[in-house]
């Protein structure tokens, strides 16, 4: 999968250096990462709204705290995910968390194409969407921010191995929902049907 | 049950280890339960990390952020981002301005009133 190799982390490293010298060059950072922050944020809240708001605060964070802001060898997205989950946390208890369909946007594709692609994307998102909140979680930073198992682990406040199983547990039932079953499952659903 | 258990954390450990890239992800075999995983893996990676804002809505979240940092003591931020002007507290600025052309509005409607009414009370 893609991680980020270690001159793109130093190329990060440049850039976070840069918007530290120069507000104005804290926009690619923004671009870089407001839609991965905000599809986190609204993998957490499933309301639109809240998951802007979520974005906006998390990114007021960054603006305030780039002076001070120190490298540590990570993707700078880590720091984001980690601002962003406490928002939320601190936020929960506020009502009128709705759970709302997937929304996608267009590209410059085809109108079949992007039709089809539309199709499986969301189909892909409304799964992710029906995972429970703790695997929702882990899939969201492994394949929607490409963190590696520490960095998801250091984010959700869980041990590696918790989050390894939850990743594995969500890629079960996601693979049930989209996909073909694994041999083995095929083998167990013709037992049930057997026993049925 | 067990030999299923161990096989399942074998999957897990390797699935693991092709997620980090510590294994080549098209190395396994195609009947590899692995390679099944890894392939959904991409596709979901793909789903995911589509844009999810348009650019109206990314300019207006950049808006807010700045608005809310602004709003925290950290003076001439949106200085730094002139594209921002008209996208900052449109509502507010607007509301604003029509507060105040309601206010004109009104004045000018008492003075009118005021000099009609003195205008009767001298006739």
């Amino acid at each position: 999968m893609a991680h980020r190799t270690e001159l793109e982390l130093a190329a990060e490293r440049e850039m976070i250096l840069a918007a530290q010298r120069d507000r104005a060059a804290f926009t690619p950072l923004y671009e870089r990462y407001v839609d991965q922050i905000y599809a986190y944020a609204y993998s957490l809240t499933h309301h639109r709204e809240l998951a802007e708001d979520v974005t906006a605060a998390t990114f007021a964070r960054a603006m305030e705290e780039l002076p001070r802001f120190e490298w540590r060898g990570v993707p700078y997205s880590a720091w984001l995910y980690r601002v962003a989950a406490n928002l939320v946390a601190r936020d929960k208890r506020r009502p009128g968390w709705i759970e709302l369909s997937p929304h996608l946007r267009d590209g410059e594709e085809s109108p079949e194409e992007q039709a089809a692609r539309h199709d499986r994307d969301a189909h892909i998102r409304a799964a992710v969407a029906d995972l429970p909140a703790d695997q929702r979680q882990a899939v969201v930073l492994r394949f929607g921010g490409d963190m590696r198992n520490k960095e998801i682990a250091a984010i959700m406040g869980r041990s590696e191995g918790a989050v390894k199983l939850l990743t594995f547990r969500a890629m079960t039932t996601l693979r049930r929902r989209l996909g073909a079953p694994l041999p083995a499952e095929r083998e167990e659903q013709g037992e049930n049907r057997r026993h049925a | 049950m067990h030999d299923e258990s161990v096989a399942r954390i074998d999957v897990a450990e390797r699935l693991d280890a092709a997620l980090d890239g510590d294994l080549p992800a098209r190395g396994f075999d195609s009947t590899d339960p692995v390679a099944l995983f890894v392939s959904l893996g991409a596709e979901i990676r793909a789903a995911m990390q589509q844009a999810w804002l348009a650019p109206l809505e990314r300019s207006r979240i950049h808006a807010r952020a700045v608005d809310i940092a602004e709003g925290h003591g950290h003076p001439g931020l949106r200085r730094a981002w002139p594209q921002l002007t008209h996208l900052g507290r449109p509502a507010v600025v607007g509301g604003a301005a029509a507060a105040m052309l309601a206010v004109a509005g009104l004045v000018a409607l008492r003075e009118r009133r005021g000099h009609t009414q003195s205008v009767l009370h001298a006739a």
